[in-house]
């Protein structure tokens, strides 16, 4: 088999990936199991809360510049 | 059995369709992934909707976050809006915009008429594959995944980001590639084969990612004297219903928070 050849054969058989399976298996789950395992990963999420009290993930704004890094106080992020 | 999301969207959108999941909590709703615990809505930009999403915020007990007021002026000028509220072990964000940034104005519209005609309160593939061109490289994984999943090969074709992908689909669907190409330069690349097409694809995303930076860096020089009042701002409405915040956000805002950032080199 030529190099070329080769290689179109292997594109066939292969394809790009993305995401990991288990990312994708969302697909195949009910609506309640997709609804269950989203409250389980938020709640475990909660984890970094501290972490990113003065963060953002949407949006135009980067920093909230009153949340001090470490900051606890009732202003910072509760 | 429900989500703090769906529900909060629910109330949203209870007597009118209001807001639209984004983002992070829309890819979960399209199966994809499971990325973010933050919400993020797109609102419409009227005054009814911002009341009504204000109410509804108020009785969730939530406060705003350093940001844009919740209120049409601002937001038709990209700006966003942040809240956040406790639902027992959780903490819940709540994020706005009106101008969703790389969807038309017409593609908006469109995404609006689609969402009333088939009942659904969650952003569509293509507009949520536009949004998702940020400048976080994870985000171009999820673009990925979204275009196949799109069911029109035009769609497919100007968000792919797989090489192989193009390549098999200018195959399947010639036409297709003829009408998008002048809509993503980087298509006419697709006969060159498949390592010229993945430098392309690199260039690309990096491009798309300079652009989402230069983008927010214009809001940031824009809102530096809001962020230098806001540690009073926020001060002054530690404490108060929602209501009354906003009140004060607004009225402390106006002549210090820009309604948009400037245009280009505009000062």
């Amino acid at each position: 088999m030529s190099e070329r050849h080769g290689d179109r054969a292997r594109d066939e058989l292969m394809r790009d990936e993305f995401l990991s399976d288990e990312d994708l298996d969302l697909e195949d789950l009910s609506e309640e199991e997709l609804i269950a395992y989203w409250n389980l990963w938020l709640e475990q999420a909660q984890s970094s809360n501290d972490l990113d009290a003065a963060s953002y993930s949407h949006g135009v704004f980067e920093r909230d510049p009153a949340v001090e890094v470490g900051d606890d106080s009732p202003q910072s992020a509760r | 059995m429900t989500n703090p999301y769906l529900e909060l969207t629910a109330e949203l959108n209870r007597g009118r369709l209001r807001a639209l999941i984004s983002s992070g909590q829309a890819v979960v709703l399209h199966r994809l992934a499971i990325m973010s615990k933050d919400g993020d809505w797109i609102l419409r930009e009227d005054s009814e909707a911002t009341d009504h999403a204000i109410a509804v915020l108020a009785r969730r007990e939530a406060r705003y976050r350093y940001g844009a007021p919740l209120d049409s002026r601002w937001l038709a000028g990209g700006w966003s809006s942040h809240f956040e509220m406790r639902q027992e072990r959780l903490r819940l964000r709540a994020d706005f915009v009106t101008r969703p940034p790389r969807v038309s104005s017409e593609g908006l519209a469109e995404e609006w008429q689609a969402a009333e005609a088939s009942r659904r309160d969650v952003i569509g593939l293509e507009p949520l594959a536009a949004l998702k061109m940020t400048r976080r490289e994870k985000d171009y994984a999820v673009i990925g995944e979204l275009a196949r999943r799109m069911e029109d090969p035009r769609s497919q074709l100007l968000y792919s980001r797989s090489a192989r992908d193009l390549i098999a689909l200018a195959a399947s669907a010639p036409e297709a590639l003829a009408e998008s190409t002048p809509r993503r330069p980087l298509l006419a690349r697709i006969a060159e084969g498949r390592e010229a097409l993945e430098e392309a694809l690199d260039r690309e995303r990096r491009a798309l990612i300079r652009a989402d930076e230069e983008r927010l860096a214009r809001y940031q020089e824009a809102a530096e004297a809001w962020a230098e009042a806001w540690r009073e701002v926020a001060q002054r409405i530690a404490g108060l219903p929602l209501p009354q915040a906003h009140a004060v956000v607004v009225s402390r805002a106006e002549g210090v928070l820009p309604f948009a950032p400037p245009v280009g080199g505009e000062r």
